[in-house]
């Protein structure tokens, strides 16, 4: 492998690949989001704002003592929507008691309205939009709604735990319970099936299809690939891979591949599928061939719903390779791109006809050979084709 | 109230070609069943059984509610199954047959019975297998509005439930004149297995709502193009959808009262003047509904078969799958629909309340479709929009504590199983939940539910189970704390102790939670007088807490009762 392909390799690797990994890093922060957004506010609070947790937590302790001890002449399952100024008939208690909730109820709206905390730095945590805490809404303070404030848990700390037993006691009638929630499930998909002219005038139809069979997170993934033009196989290629979800959003896929139009290569191949921030599909590979050929490719498509039924989808492919195989057509280097736009129309869920655009160009080395082969390195198309799935 | 031809509502005709199945009649047909056995019965209702000793046959039944005719799993050939009335106090017997090829079983949801009673394959007993006979005998220890189903496979997603009532021993705390069964269902010409496979393939399958271009540039126009895109951007970053309601909805769904679509129609009479007692039950295998009699407030009765402080001039409640509600009404001479629209507004059920026999009312147009919020996700920190029309429940968002991962010590097992953790789980009694807030109905919440009696157990919980409702919707996948029934561990309980266990959803979608064998003490406000159900709603994004009597020996089931939940979110819970 010369430095140039060795180059390319690396960044089409990095490309291909770390693309995917963002959604690792995401689904890290979700996991840790807990941690992660209350380590974000340790380090954005100001004294001043600890200062004002700290009476929060000083008014909410002293509402939870208030409803700790209920005044017992009262039934407050009647209270709702009381106004207590207006209570005549209280007893001396009851008097005092909502006394000092007035009074703690001013203090917190006062707390409410304190500017103290620097709110702009704290993504998801907008205190000044807190309504929860606007007390000025707190209309005739309805005891009978207080448990939402949780006082019964703030006022007494009992162990908590998810409750799991120690000992595993077998069922009682093993067998007879079938709780099957990952059930054996096959799923085919026509991706594309497609028909256009190129610009020597003859008609290629292409498949791009896939299968799953499995379970929800460990699938075997056949993935095909074919070009026919004039009525010949130009390019054809299947692959078989292991999936194993790893993350909420993204499987590794790992399995060989075999080309066997133009010429026949066999690959090992590692890749990443799965769905991107902002829902883009992602799959991406790398693939190893037997004389130390490398091949790394990304696909991202990304469905915009213009109505219920009408979708505009556009797709981009990239392509590279670790070195020049000519009887392949494949050049080192950045080797192929294609843009794709589909227009199509969901006539049900599971099929979707479109019209679509396709542009693709070659580069380098691979587009040196195609030169040297008479055909076109660059090449738009106007397709018309399926999308199906069963 | 004008007299009007049952098709004739204020659902545009569009809407009711997709949505409104149910153009063939309802109940049995011939045609399929080989032997002609079942061509004559067009059941119109299940019928009412009474006594202490019930016969239950379970057969596969051809039925054609949509205009397609299909294979249903029925109880003495009716769909729903009939209705068991009995007494508190007696004792009763119910031979259950299974004539169906496959093994089954009868679950009565809600009653307090022995484990062996409960009907539960592996827990309570093996299951009824093809032709054998299992006979329950257990004492009606309590009285109310109950409902009975299989909890084999998916039979009671393909009509194997019903309806039951317990008379009390003594006077009813609720005066009533007369009263019916509003039993809400279901109905999918798709088999489950078929259902669920789909969501297996495209979770999104059946939303018929997702979002498009136009909502957001509608969005745009509204708020400006920035806050637009604010407002898309942590939806996108999520891989989420705020449109994402139910899993499965109206696109294969009818909606079913008393196994009637809302095109046939169920009718119930009454005589002007008389207080009329319906009893609301949610038999449904996947769909919430929200239901409203326009032109009549209600007085909510009871919950779960459970006598309540009655809550009077509601007009509108949500009635999570399992759950029941009793309601009184007083209505004036004239026909009244019972709208029952699901929570995602993609279907409605219809039933009619008439003095005259054949009047229909106008049919209201169901409500948008409601939009999930920050505050729904569990990730709200406070933003106004969300918040309206709730107060202080909403106290629990200043608990900033609320935000120590592990202040607990509960973990959830993350993985590619789970999609999300709420960040700030808050406390909603008060909040009617999503689609409800501010539509100016006044609309039923947790928080109003107030025992008639007072809360026998008044220890308080000596420990706290805390139990994360899990998913990925994506892969469709659902757990407790991260770990499916499969790979968990029993919980443990020692009997006569009484604890507190707390739900975070975790997930976008309400959750109905069924702990089997004993009560579930919902701490809706009033310690003294804690409201008893065997159903609790966990709102997404909400937390929830109540209180459970370990009074039953034996083995139980405790699962979220959505029928495709269910098998991952499930837990044993071993009384010992």
């Amino acid at each position: 492998m010369n430095n140039k392909s060795l180059a390319t390799t690396l960044l089409s690797i990095s490309i291909g690949l770390a693309l995917a990994p963002t959604a690792f890093a995401k689904h890290k922060g979700e996991v840790d989001c807990k941690k992660a957004s209350n380590a974000k506010a340790a380090a954005c609070i100001d004294p001043a704002a600890i200062a004002k947790a700290a009476r929060i937590k000083a008014a909410k302790a002293r509402m939870a003592k208030m409803a700790k001890k209920p005044a017992p002449a009262m039934d407050h399952s009647k209270m709702k929507g009381m106004d207590h100024s207006k209570m005549q008939d209280m007893s001396p208690a009851a008097k005092a008691k909502a006394a000092r909730i007035k009074a703690a109820r001013a203090r917190m709206a006062k707390m409410s309205k304190a500017p103290a905390m620097d709110h702009s730095k704290m993504k998801g945590m907008d205190h000044s939009k807190m309504p929860g805490m606007d007390h000025s809404k707190m209309k005739g303070m309805d005891h009978s709604k207080m448990p939402g404030m949780d006082h019964s848990k703030m006022a007494k700390k009992i162990p908590v735990s998810d409750g799991s037993m120690d000992v595993n006691i077998p069922l009682p009638y093993p067998g007879a319970m079938h709780m099957i929630d990952d059930p054996f499930v096959t799923k085919v998909m026509i991706d594309a099936f497609e028909v256009a002219q190129n610009k020597a005038g003859d008609n290629t139809l292409t498949l791009e299809a896939d299968a799953w069979l499995g379970y929800d997170l460990h699938k075997l993934w056949l993935k095909t690939d074919l070009e026919m033009s004039g009525g010949k196989l130009e390019e054809g290629e299947i692959q078989a891979l292991y999936s194993r979800g790893i993350s909420p959003y993204w499987d590794v896929q790992a399995g060989v591949r075999k080309d066997f139009k133009p010429v026949g290569r066999e690959w090992a191949v590692v890749g990443m599928k799965g769905t991107a921030p902002y829902l883009f599909d992602i799959d991406t590979s790398f693939a190893l061939g037997k004389n130390g050929q490398t091949n790394a490719r990304f696909n991202a498509e990304y469905e915009l719903m213009l109505t219920q039924k009408v979708v505009l989808a556009p797709e981009l492919d990239l392509s590279f390779y670790g070195k020049d195989d000519e009887e392949a057509g494949a050049g080192s280097g950045f080797s192929q791109a294609s843009v794709g736009l589909r227009l199509g129309y969901e006539v049900k869920r599971e099929f979707t006809p479109y019209v679509g655009l396709r542009w693709s160009k070659k580069f380098g080395n691979t587009a040196d050979f195609a030169r040297a082969e008479g055909e076109d390195v660059s090449d738009t198309q106007l397709v018309l084709g399926i999308e199906a799935w069963f | 109230m004008n007299k009007l031809p049952p098709n004739t509502s204020g659902v545009s005709d569009v809407a009711r070609r997709q949505f409104v199945k149910g153009l063939g009649m309802t109940g049995l047909v011939a045609g399929m069943a080989p032997s002609g056995l079942f061509a004559a019965p067009n059941v119109l209702d299940a019928p009412m059984l009474k006594g202490n000793t019930f016969d239950l046959t379970l057969t596969e039944t051809p039925v054609n509610l949509t205009g397609q005719p299909r294979m249903a799993t029925t109880i003495n050939g009716s769909l729903p199954g009939p209705t068991l009335r009995m007494k508190e106090g007696e004792n009763i017997t119910i031979r259950v047959t299974n004539k169906m090829s496959v093994t089954s079983s009868i679950h009565w949801h809600g009653l307090i019975l022995p484990s062996n009673m409960d009907g539960v394959p592996g827990l309570s007993f093996a299951g009824i297998k093809p032709g054998e006979t299992y006979t329950y005998q257990f004492e009606a220890i309590q009285s109310g509005t109950y409902w009975y189903h299989s909890h084999s496979g998916y039979q009671e997603a393909t009509g194997l439930y019903g309806s039951i009532i317990i008379d009390p021993r003594e006077k009813d705390v609720v005066q009533y004149d007369r009263d019916h069964i509003i039993l809400l269902s279901d109905w999918s010409d798709e088999s489950p297995k078929e259902i669920y496979a789909k969501l297996k393939k495209l979770s999104h399958y059946y939303n018929t709502r997702e979002r498009v271009l136009s909502d957001f540039t509608k969005e745009a126009a509204a708020k400006g193009f920035e806050k637009a895109v604010d407002g898309r951007k942590m939806w996108n970053e999520m891989r989420m959808s705020d449109r994402d309601i139910s899993d499965v909805t109206g696109r294969t769904y009818s909606f079913l009262t008393n196994g009637k679509t809302p095109a046939s129609g169920w009718e119930g009479m009454f005589k002007p003047g008389e207080r009329v007692r319906l009893r609301f039950i949610n038999g449904s295998a996947m769909t919430f509904f929200d239901v409203r009699i326009p032109g009549l407030k209600m007085e909510v009765v009871s919950s779960d078969g459970q006598d309540l402080r009655p809550v009077k001039g509601i007009d509108e409640f949500r009635i999570g799958v399992a759950e029941t509600y009793d309601v009184i009404v007083e209505p004036k001479a004239g026909p009244y629909t019972i709208f029952s629209q699901a929570i995602d507004r993609s279907g409605y059920a219809r039933g009619t309340l008439t003095s005259l026999p054949n009047q229909r009312a106008a049919v209201p147009a169901m409500d948008e479709m409601p939009t999930l919020t920050m505050n729904d996700m569990g990730m709200d920190h406070g933003s106004m929009e969300s918040m309206e029309g709730m107060d202080h429940s909403n106290m629990a968002g200043m608990d900033h504590s609320n935000m120590k991962p592990a202040e607990s010590g509960v973990k959830i097992k993350m993985g590619p199983q789970v999609d999300m953790v709420a960040t700030n789980p808050q406390v909603r009694l008060d909040d009617p939940g999503v689609g409800l807030r501010n539509n100016g109905r006044r609309v039923l919440t947790y928080g109003e539910l107030r025992n008639y009696y007072p809360t026998k157990d008044k220890r308080s919980p000596s420990r706290e189970i805390e139990l994360h409702m899990t998913g990925n919707m994506s892969r469709y996948m659902w757990s407790f704390n991260g770990v499916k029934y499969n790979e968990a561990k029993p919980i443990g309980l020692r009997y006569g102790e009484r604890v507190r266990i707390t739900l975070i959803n975790d997930t976008m979608m309400n959750h109905p939670v069924h702990l089997h064998g004993m009560w579930s003490e919902l701490e809706s406000g009033d310690d003294n007088y804690l409201p008893r159900k065997h159903t609790i709603v966990v709102q997404p994004g909400a937390k929830i807490s109540y209180l459970v009597t370990a009074d039953a020996k034996g083995q139980w089931a405790y699962h979220c009762h959505l029928l495709f939940h269910m098998k991952g979110m499930f837990r044993r819970v071993i009384v010992a």
